[in-house]
């Protein structure tokens, strides 16, 4: 069981290191509903005792996760129309070396605070590996333009929190769990729904030229 | 319960009834001005009781009186400057003026730190709405603006002052720089010349008259420890050295009557400081005579600059009223044209230069006295302090001397230079009392001087009987000498009336020094007066000077102008306000505008906190 687990998480630095690598919007929803689905299976194996609450868990993970919401992101990336190549603001392999980085950081800082009493077996994978999610999640935030890649972004820093609660706090409080999970569906609803609206008042859905939305007349991508 | 109690509810309440009936204008005076006058006579009234029953006085009395009699004064005043010059909005003004005056009252009787703060608050803000109050004045928002960033910088570093404890040294040292923006201080004096001339010449009164003195009651009441005195002394006997000619200098080289009489100010801000270090000082190194001559002197200073800054503003209102401007080179024989304004101008002004047989002279005659003891000291540094002080007094008198003679001269005598002052008429009576009575009241404090200083100096410094006497025989013998003077100079004006009477008077043009027409072009402005002067001290004033040389045999224009811009402003703030500025911009690229930076300064700043965090917690 030990094994499976490592290899679980295992699966989760390799899907970051990918997201950081893939040129695709498409390839990249592909990754985040893997984490999903992997954060769907991960509860009822890794904490070693079992309640009621971790097939709950489970499931609701794999659904939304894995299904719901990387179907509403194909969804929008297919109604807005956009472009499927990434637009990044930092280079790919450069983009592999942050991530590397940001893996070492991670476990340099899980090693120095050390983890948490009632953690799970593998906490000290574990721990990192959500680190590692959490600050791909923000990188792919900062360093890719479009407004689709913010969402995925947003969603691989939730998986991270996911991981690190069910990773790091065995008694979890499930009604918490479920409620980050609300927050995060109505987000990705709304943001859904601002890039299909941005994209069909603008040329464009990229993040970084929002910043043009002045009243100057000399930039106006408006579409009349 | 205070005394004061009784006259801060009326004038709370007058500024609340000014401002309930802001739309009647007349109204709104009506129970401002009224409710003013009734609270500051009120005040009196009762401060004179509490002398009468207990015979002895609080240092906030001292610096009370004069916040009770310039309101009272300013406020008369002000309802015939506020005619035609923003009459339809008296509402507010009375408000203002009201709450101005009862945070004055606050200021002086509150002891408790966070009340006396928020009175002080009150106080600057208020009387920030009277700066900007004359719209007409095309410099109101600069000002306005310079004297609330002064105000408020002086309010944080009370707030320092007040809510964290210090070492006796700190607490001087905030005390100077918090109170010392209201007072004056070099550096620190930037909003007089600025705000002084841009309100409304009452507000200017009262605001020079009593509020500026109140930066000395805070820092007296606030920030003096028995153990210290000698810093005290040194601190501000060096500060009042420098204050004071340096402030008559700049007065020197202004063509704006107001602008001249806010450095002249700064001036006597200055000779406070002195006297108050001299006292300070002469408790140090127990020299009795000084320390009593030094802490007389001071209070005595303080009162004679009350009455006749406060009459000297409203008089310059007076003229503003009359002839519409306050460029003195504009101005010119409103003594012909406003005789009594005139003459209460030029006898409160000769009274502020502290030359006899006025009061102003008594005051300072106090301060010689104080620095003359000190040269008996055996302390080395002491008796060079002393000479000092004693050149720079007798310098200030001078320099005041000359920079009143400019502006008497130039605003009240010769011909007038503009149509404006040509039409001048007099204003009322009701404003012209005011300032006749302020006069009087410093000529009483003369006359109660010798008995007062025999009185109440033993009573706050014991062991100083000897030299209270000793003091009181020469201050008598000052108000001796005055009673004569003016006894003669009826006389002499009773004679010429008698011998015109007889002889009759014979009335002939000025010698015009030989030109057949001559007209008031010809005449000294104001600035070509103190020329030679302010290029005496042009290392200090840097005037910008334009100036157009006649040429030719038949010279057709000739010009000149000076220039005096405020040298704190020039040469210091601009650098700092302009690095910071720089400064300003550098951060500003951080905000770009991209979201993307945004993001990365965040997450930077995050995971930062958390290195740090992990780090501390091993």
């Amino acid at each position: 069981m030990t094994q499976f687990n490592e290899l679980l998480l295992a699966l989760f630095f390799v899907s970051c290191l990918m997201m950081a690598v893939s040129c695709r919007l498409l390839h990249c929803i592909r990754l985040v509903a893997m984490q999903g689905i992997l954060l769907g299976i991960l509860p009822l194996t890794i904490s070693g005792t079992f309640s009621l609450e971790h097939p709950v868990m489970s499931a609701v993970n794999f659904l939304l996760k894995g299904i719901a919401l990387p179907a509403l992101l194909y969804m929008a990336m297919k109604k807005a129309d956009v472009k499927r190549e990434l637009e990044p603001v930092v280079g790919y392999s450069f983009s592999a070396a942050i991530i590397l980085i940001l893996t070492l950081f991670s476990f340099y800082i899980t090693n120095k605070m050390g983890t948490p009493v009632h953690s799970a077996p593998l906490a000290n994978i574990a721990i990192p590996a959500s680190f590692t999610m959490v600050m791909t999640g923000l990188f792919i935030i900062i360093a890719r333009k479009k407004a689709l890649t913010q969402v995925i972004g947003f969603l691989v820093f939730e998986n991270g929190i996911t991981l690190f609660g069910a990773a790091a706090m065995r008694e979890h409080p499930v009604i918490v769990e479920l409620g980050i999970l609300l927050d995060v569906l109505v987000l990705v609803f709304i943001m859904g729904i601002t890039v299909f609206q941005i994209s069909r008042a603008f040329s464009h859905v990229d993040a970084d030229r929002l910043n043009q939305l002045d009243d100057l007349p000399d930039n106006g991508e408006v579409r009349s | 319960m205070n005394i004061l109690f009784f006259p801060a509810v009326l004038m709370i309440s007058g500024a609340c009834g000014a401002w309930l009936f802001r739309k009647y204008p007349r109204t709104a005076t009506a129970l401002g001005a009224g409710l003013l006058c009734g609270g500051s006579a009120s005040g009196l009234a009762l401060l004179a009781m509490q002398y009468i029953r207990h015979e002895r006085l609080v240092a906030g009395d001292l610096f009370l009186l004069p916040v009770l009699l310039l309101s009272l004064a300013a406020a008369i005043h002000s309802i015939g400057y506020l005619d035609g010059h923003g009459s339809e909005r008296s509402g507010s003004y009375w408000t203002l003026f009201n709450l101005t005056t009862a945070a004055m009252l606050g200021v002086t009787q509150l002891e408790s730190p966070l009340a006396f703060l928020l009175a002080w608050e009150l106080m600057g803000a208020a009387s920030f709405g009277l700066v900007i109050f004359d719209r007409h004045n095309r410099n109101f928002a600069k000002a306005g603006w310079i004297y609330m960033i002064a105000c408020h910088a002086g309010a944080a570093l009370l707030i320092l002052l007040f809510f964290f404890p210090h070492t006796p040294g700190w607490l001087f040292l905030l005390a100077l720089l918090g109170f010392g923006l209201k007072i004056g201080f070099p550096l620190l004096h930037v909003w007089l010349p600025e705000a002084h001339p841009a309100a409304p010449a009452p507000v200017s009164a009262l605001m020079s008259g009593a509020m500026i003195e109140l930066g000395f009651f805070g820092i007296l009441a606030f920030a003096i420890v028995p153990e210290k005195i000698a810093l005290y002394g040194w601190v501000f006997a060096i500060l009042g050295v420098i204050t004071a000619p340096a402030g008559i200098i700049f007065a020197l080289a202004q063509s704006n009557l107001k602008k001249l009489l806010a450095y002249s100010s700064i001036e006597n801000m200055g000779i406070l400081s002195c006297a108050l270090g001299l006292g300070f000082l002469g408790a140090f190194y127990q020299l009795p005579m000084m320390m009593a001559a030094g802490f007389a002197g001071a209070a005595a200073h303080l009162l004679n600059h009350a009455f006749f800054k406060g009459a000297l503003f409203l008089g310059a209102g007076s003229v503003y009223k009359a002839a519409g401007t306050l460029d003195m080179d504009e101005m010119g024989g409103l003594l012909a044209r406003m005789p009594r304004t005139g003459a209460y101008f030029i006898l409160n002004s000769l009274s502020l230069c502290g030359l006899p047989p006025f009061s102003g002279f008594a005051g300072e005659f106090l301060i010689y006295c104080a620095a003359f003891a000190g040269l008996f000291s055996d302390s080395v540094c002491l008796i060079v302090l002393s000479t000092v002080i004693l050149v720079i007094l007798a310098l200030t008198g001078g320099l005041a001397a000359a920079a009143f003679a400019k502006a008497i001269g130039a605003v009240f005598c010769g011909e007038p230079r503009s149509d404006k002052a040509a039409n001048a008429h007099d204003v009322p009576l009701f404003m012209n009392i005011p300032i006749l009575v302020l006069f009087l009241l410093s000529c009483v404090l003369l006359f109660v001087l010798p008995e007062a200083i025999e009185k109440i100096i033993p009573q706050i410094m014991p062991g100083c009987e000897d030299e209270a006497v000793i003091l009181a025989g020469r201050m008598a013998a000052v108000s001796m000498i005055s009673f004569t003077a003016t006894v003669l100079a009826v006389l002499t004006l009773v004679f010429r009336t008698l011998i015109v009477k007889r002889n009759g008077e014979r009335i002939s043009p000025t010698w015009d020094c030989g030109f057949s027409k001559p007209t008031a072009k010809m005449e000294y402005t104001g600035t070509s007066f103190s020329a030679n002067l302010a290029d005496f001290f042009a290392a200090l004033l840097h005037p910008e000077r334009k100036i157009e040389q006649p040429q030719g045999i038949f010279p057709a224009k000739a010009e000149l102008q000076d220039e005096t811009e405020d040298g704190g402003i020039r040469f210091f703030w601009r650098y700092i306000f302009t690095g910071f500025n720089r400064l300003a911009d550098k951060i500003h690229a951080l905000q770009s505008g991209s979201l993307h930076f945004y993001l990365l300064v965040i997450v930077i700043a995050l995971l930062g906190m958390l290195l740090n965090a992990v780090l501390r917690g091993n």
